[in-house]
């Protein structure tokens, strides 16, 4: 025999049908089962073991090899439907609860144990036809203590996890409601629950909040407070101790911070506890009295601050209560207070200590309630101003001239009188004139800081009809003037120099006799006679100089006086008598008037 | 002429189907027409004759069908629902694979045929090969063996046709002394083209065994007359050729031409039997030979008493 014809066609053909003839062998065999089953079934149905008979039936059913009876076996099934629901009900359901125990699947886990629950409910009703069958089932399949097992471990699971985060770790809350979940008999008892639930969560929740306690994590210490209580408060579970747990903490730090002297740290405590309180609706706790009385007691601290002159204590204290309470009302009463008791505060950045020299101020005048004036370290004139409202203005002028060697400033009440308003004069000493004072003068207006007036001399006076007199003015009088008394008057809105004051008022010549005795300045010609000593000509006339001193000829200003003395003269038109002027001074013609 | 030696060729009995002697051999696919007990490409004895194995093909095809049959009622039954359509398909199933079996049975041997002629038809390469294998195996013994090779090529002739073969086969024969006793053979000679050795055989033959000298034969010799007549013994060989052909009127009448050109140098039985003949049949169409025939009687055997 070849290989050839080993391997042909017609052997494969006889393998086919060797295995076809086993194969009906085994058909054969599973017929004559089902035949067996669907008797045994109804054998077993008469005889009352429904169970048994249902398994029957449904091996028979599942025995495909051929149609026998079906009908019979269908309704027969149907019959026993209850059964059937009752053992895939069962066998699912611990299907699941297995898959999920193993994979730690809770919630999958308790919606099994519902399924149970329900068939259970709908099968086991005492009395019912299907309560032996059900029980016998579930007997049978070892349901109960596979449950047991699997709750246990749960539990066991989930204690574990409070556990371990009761040091402090995040996370372990979802764990309570699972652990609320499971049913009390695998606890022991309904009341056994409570009280292992009570222990765990609470070793659990205090735990972790005397972490953050420690940790002086008091935001966070009392929004896990918040969580868990209304955590609790939906799952419809009391637990005090967490009020408890965080009267305490909170009393303890906010006391902490009262004894560090730490205001600010125990206002944000304060309102933070405050809203932790009212989010969590706890009313008058502990806690919450002491923050009102501690609170109280601070104000009131405040307040005397304030009273005393404590100002920036005050504010400060004020300040530091903001989180409990905005101050900013108190706050600006304070700082009105303030302002009044030290005006240069008016100033912008007046409480800096050295920021302002010369500070001079005043109150109640000029419909301002307070007003102050001041120098900054430039020279600058300052000047702020409260009004009726306690609204504040301040203006600033460019450096008062000669500030280096400024030594006061102060307010002229003369000239503030005069003028309705306020008015700072300030004082330096001239560089240019020697002793001179150069007297410098603001008005203080409502709009703002005008120079009122610039001179230099050793005093100044205000006269009666608005002017000022100066003594022994400057050279910015004009030259010539110096040493003379000025007089200056307000011309728009400055004053300027006007005149000197005619120690010697200029007269005519003519006039001369009128005026016996009297400090006069005429102006003339100056002549020398024949005899060398100067005579004066001026308006037609020529007058004798006494005391004149100097040969200077030309036009000149006389300053003397006229002592009712004539003396002769020798002119052209013969001798005459000519009155004598005694001189004082003489200077150069200047255009006066 | 050489000399011829007396030999003995193993019986010879040409084969009702050409066919018949050739062997396929099982294992390698070898084609074979002689009579070797082991195959000479795979030297194994699994040489069987190629309608045996035509048929054991065919038979193998069959069961294969029939065993298809019986599958398919198998598998019925198994996919059958209910008792009642198992037992309906088996029943049909075993009633349609009774007869298919009982119909493959009648048409057994027309299929062993069928199966033959496709094996020749589609293997007639391979079978050329074989034989020529064979020839040259025959060839190869020649020169030790002229009178096995003269049987191989026998052999291999009833397949092998074509001048080749048959010149060789001419060849050997004209080595060997021919004698009435042996089994010869005439007409699967007969080549294409003229050889003076055929014709010295024909001469032979003629000699010694006149009944085999035939239609294609003659028609041979009359086509070569003029090569043969200038043979050494050309006349003679034609001589007993038309003696040879005397024996049927049908061959004497067809023809009489050819006969007429040598009835002077007919041996005297040979004239006697033609002379018989044409008396027998006188208003046969002789073309003259009649006439001839009786001159030469005249001529010659007047007085011979035979004649008469």
């Amino acid at each position: 025999m070849t290989i050839k014809e080993v391997i042909s066609l017609r052997n494969f053909m006889i393998i086919l049908c060797i295995s076809m003839v086993l194969l009906l062998g085994q058909k054969a065999q599973r017929m004559s089962d089902k035949v067996n089953a669907v008797q045994e079934g109804s054998r077993l149905h008469a005889a009352g073991d429904l169970i048994g008979a249902e398994e029957k039936y449904r091996e028979a059913r599942e025995n495909h090899s051929f149609s026998y009876k079906e009908e019979e076996i269908a309704t027969q099934l149907e019959k026993l439907a209850p059964i059937t629901a009752i053992r895939t009900g069962l066998d699912n359901v611990a299907r699941y609860a297995s898959s999920q125990a193993l994979s730690g699947d809770f919630e999958g886990f308790m919606k099994s144990y519902d399924d149970l629950l329900q068939l259970k409910s709908q099968y086991m009703k005492p009395g019912g036809p299907y309560e032996a069958y059900y029980r016998k089932l579930s007997a049978a399949s070892g349901l109960s203590e596979e449950w047991t097992t699997f709750f246990q471990h749960f539990k066991k699971q989930f204690l574990d996890t409070l556990a371990q985060n009761a040091n402090g770790n995040d996370g372990g809350d979802d764990v309570k409601w699972k652990l609320l979940r499971i049913p009390d008999a695998f606890f022991g008892g309904s009341s056994a629950k409570q009280e292992q639930l009570n222990a765990a969560f609470r070793s659990h929740d205090t735990g972790q909040l005397k972490a953050l306690a420690a940790a002086g994590s008091f935001g966070p210490l009392l929004e896990s407070t918040l969580s868990m209580h209304k955590a609790y408060e939906s799952h419809k579970y009391a637990a005090p101790w967490l009020k408890e747990q965080v009267e305490n903490s909170g009393r303890i730090i906010l006391k902490k911070d009262l004894e560090g002297k730490n205001i600010s740290a125990f206002a944000e405590h304060a309102a933070a506890y405050r809203k932790f309180a009212s989010s969590a609706g706890f009313k008058a706790t502990q806690v919450l009295k002491y923050i009102d009385a501690q609170n109280a007691k601070l104000l009131k601290s405040a307040a005397s601050k304030a009273k005393n002159g404590a100002y920036e204590d005050a504010i400060k204290l004020y300040t530091e209560l903001y989180p409990l309470k905005d101050h900013s009302e108190d706050i600006a009463a304070v700082r009105l207070a303030w302002n009044i008791a030290d005006p240069v505060r008016l100033l912008p950045g007046g409480g800096e200590q050295g920021r302002y020299n010369n500070v001079i101020s005043g109150k109640g005048k000029y419909g301002a309630k307070v007003y102050v004036a001041a120098t900054d370290s430039s020279g600058s004139l300052h000047y702020a101003v409260m009004n009726k409202d306690n609204a504040v203005s301040s203006f600033s002028m460019g450096v008062i001239p000669g500030f280096p060697s400024l030594h006061l400033v102060f307010f002229d009440e003369a000239l503030e009188a005069a003028t309705g308003e306020p008015v700072v004069v300030a004082e330096a000493d001239s560089t240019d004139d020697n002793g001179r004072t150069l007297f410098t003068g603001y008005a203080l207006q409502m709009q703002g800081i005008s120079q009122l007036f610039s001179f230099s001399g050793d005093s100044y006076e205000l006269q009666p009809d608005g002017s000022i007199l100066v003594h022994n003015v400057g050279a910015g009088a004009g030259e010539g003037n110096a040493g003379q008394t000025a007089i200056y008057r307000k011309s728009g809105e400055t004053y300027q120099f006007s005149e000197i004051v005619q120690a010697y008022p200029p007269i005519q010549a003519s006039e001369l006799e009128l005026h016996p005795f009297q400090n006069v300045s005429i102006g003339c010609e100056i002549y020398l006679d024949n005899s060398g000593s100067a005579v004066a000509y001026a308006d037609g006339r020529y007058i004798l100089l006494q005391g004149y001193q100097g040969s200077i000829t030309g036009p000149m200003l006389l300053s003397g006086q006229f002592q009712n003395d004539y003396g002769i003269l020798q002119t052209e038109t013969g001798e005459e008598s000519v009155p004598v002027f005694v001189v004082t001074s003489a200077g150069s013609l200047s255009i006066v008037n | 002429m050489s000399k011829k030696k007396p030999v003995t060729f193993r019986p010879f009995k040409a084969p009702r189907y050409s066919f018949d002697k050739l062997r396929i051999c099982r294992r390698c696919g070898r084609y074979t027409a002689l009579n070797e007990e082991r195959c000479t490409k795979c030297g194994k004895a699994s040489l069987v004759s190629v309608e045996h194995y035509a048929s054991a093909r065919a038979g193998r095809k069959m069961h294969t069908r029939l065993l298809l049959v019986l599958l398919l009622t198998l598998v019925s039954v198994y996919f059958g629902d209910s008792t009642l359509q198992m037992a309906l398909c088996g029943a049909g199933g075993l009633l349609l694979t009774g007869l298919f079996y009982y119909t493959q049975r009648k048409v057994r041997q027309n299929e062993n045929l069928r199966a033959l002629e496709h094996l020749l038809a589609y293997n007639i390469g391979i079978i050329k090969e074989g034989l020529e294998l064979n020839r040259q195996e025959a060839v190869s013994v020649l020169r030790e063996n002229d009178v096995l090779a003269y049987e191989k090529l026998r052999e291999i002739a009833i397949l092998l046709r074509g001048d080749r073969v048959a010149r060789q086969r001419v060849a050997l024969l004209h080595g060997f002394q021919l004698r009435k006793d042996m089994d010869l053979e005439m007409e699967q000679l007969l080549l294409r083209e003229f050889e003076p050795l055929l014709a010295e055989y024909i001469g032979e033959i003629a000699k010694v065994r006149r009944d085999l000298i035939k239609d294609r034969t003659l028609r041979y010799v009359q086509a070569y007359e003029t090569q043969i007549r200038q043979m050494d013994k050309g006349i003679a060989i034609l001589t007993g050729v038309a003696g040879a052909a005397v024996r049927m009127k049908r061959y004497a009448l067809l023809h009489s031409r050819f006969i007429g050109r040598y009835v002077h140098e007919l041996p005297k039985d040979r004239f006697l039997r033609l002379a018989r003949l044409i008396e027998a049949n006188p208003y046969e169409p002789w073309n003259g030979l009649d006439q001839t025939v009786a001159e030469i009687r005249e001529f010659k055997y007047r007085w011979d008493p035979e004649f008469q």
